[in-house]
């Protein structure tokens, strides 16, 4: 796949944590990088504190799912594809703070785009996304690999869900791929 | 002690003045001890503009500080240009590798602080042309994956976890990286075609029975018994020379 591809991917994810999930209402919540803990605790993408203070400085309402301190472990991968966080998104902060969202995904792609100023293509990112509904209980997981412009367009996705769980209360559980 | 003053319009006409004057050294032709002239005198002229950044750090002048940034990284870049030349010369082709790339890392800092109003993407040509002419060329680069903690920021000294910078900016005439974290194991090794960083290169490489230097293509040894359908190759797996990022 060249940079200038773009491919998302969603599939029905599992339950949230519901405290999780509360705290998501009014946050962007940066998960680790796996649902299980390792020994020493969470392992996070070595860009999660990054991405943490760049929407802190934007004004977005971000905070790590646990504390990310000088002992976290830290995965560091040397491609040249930018590895993001998995953002954390509930239905609540879409609705009640829709600009939010945007502005998150917007200054996540700027930044990138800045940071490798010699690439005659735009740079390649993969970062995922769990949407979840306020109380945790459906949540559906995007995996977004392409191009740091082609970031944006995820706002309007996580959009089309919201609406869906208005309409429908949500989705039954059946796993779908779209490419786009 | 004397004081010296000097505006921001003098000292970049002094750096873009010592850059078009070692430009006249970056071809393969020229005396190595006239470019290693050009290198020293490069070396001088940063090091007073580096000075006058901390004068700018000092008064807090942001601007000002990240335009000596910018000037300070181009002089870089032209002086490892010009080292890229003599380690040709020296017949050390790996070394003159890195020290391209390494210059274009120097011209990608330099675009991120400050606006590029010294032709930066102009010279950044001129140093794609001269990879493509001198260099085979990668297919592919080493790439790892590593399990890491902690880290310290350039800009403050304090632990990465603690700070505000973000990485990769520029402030006060300082770009943010994380260093110094704890390598606590690696995960894995990959072949990649776009790597994070390019001085990770094949150096070795296994072709119908013999092991070839990549860059010189000279036999290096004969392998005893090669393997069917294996070939073997030997890498840069990291490379640990820093940039100057203060």
């Amino acid at each position: 796949m060249s940079s200038e591809e773009k491919r998302i991917t969603t599939w029905e994810h599992g339950p949230i944590d519901p405290e999780l999930a509360a705290r998501a209402a009014t946050r962007v919540i940066l998960l680790p990088e796996s649902a299980e803990e390792s020994a020493n605790g969470a392992v996070y993408v070595d860009s999660t504190q990054t991405v943490g203070k760049l929407l802190a400085c934007g004004s977005v309402p971000v905070e790590s799912a646990t504390p990310i301190t000088s002992s976290t472990l830290l995965t560091e991968n040397r491609s040249a594809v930018w590895v993001g966080p998995c953002l954390l998104i509930s239905s609540l902060l879409l609705t009640q703070n829709p600009g939010a969202v945007a502005l998150a995904l917007n200054l996540i792609g700027g930044y990138i785009t800045d940071l490798y100023p010699l690439r005659r293509q735009t740079p390649s990112v993969s970062l995922s996304i769990v949407y979840t509904s306020d109380d945790g209980t459906r949540s559906r997981k995007l995996k977004y690999n392409g191009p740091a412009s082609g970031l944006s367009s995820l706002a309007s996705i996580l959009t089309e869900l919201a609406a869906e769980e208005v309409q429908h209360g949500g989705r039954d559980s059946h796993a779908s791929g779209a490419d786009s | 002690m004397v004081e010296e003053t000097a505006t921001l319009p003098e000292l970049t006409r002094e750096a873009i003045a010592a850059v078009n004057e070692a430009a006249r050294f970056c071809y393969l032709v020229r005396d190595a001890d006239l470019q290693q002239e050009q290198v020293d005198c490069l070396l001088r002229v940063k090091d007073r503009v580096k000075g006058f950044k901390y004068g700018a750090v000092a008064a807090g002048h942001e601007g000002t500080a990240n335009k000596l940034f910018q000037l300070q990284c181009r002089l870089n870049a032209q002086r490892l240009f010009l080292r890229m030349w003599l380690a040709l010369k020296r017949n050390e082709p790996f070394q003159a590798w890195d020290e391209l790339v390494e210059a274009q890392e120097y011209v990608a800092m330099a675009l991120r602080a400050a606006v590029d109003d010294i032709q930066l993407e102009e010279f950044l040509e001129q140093l794609q042309r001269a990879e493509a002419v001198i260099f085979p060329g990668f297919a592919y680069y080493q790439s790892w994956s590593v399990l890491m903690r902690g880290g310290t920021c350039t800009v403050c000294g304090r632990p990465f976890a603690d700070c505000d910078h973000i990485e990769g900016r520029v402030y006060l005439g300082r770009m943010c990286v994380r260093v110094n974290p704890d390598l606590i194991s690696c995960d894995h090794i990959a072949l990649v075609k776009d790597p994070r960083d390019r001085r990770c290169v094949i150096t070795e490489i296994e072709v119908d029975g013999r092991v070839r230097d990549y860059m010189t293509w000279r036999v290096v040894r004969e392998v005893a018994q090669p393997a069917e359908g294996v070939a073997t190759y030997t890498a840069c797996l990291f490379s640990n020379r820093l940039p100057e990022v203060d």
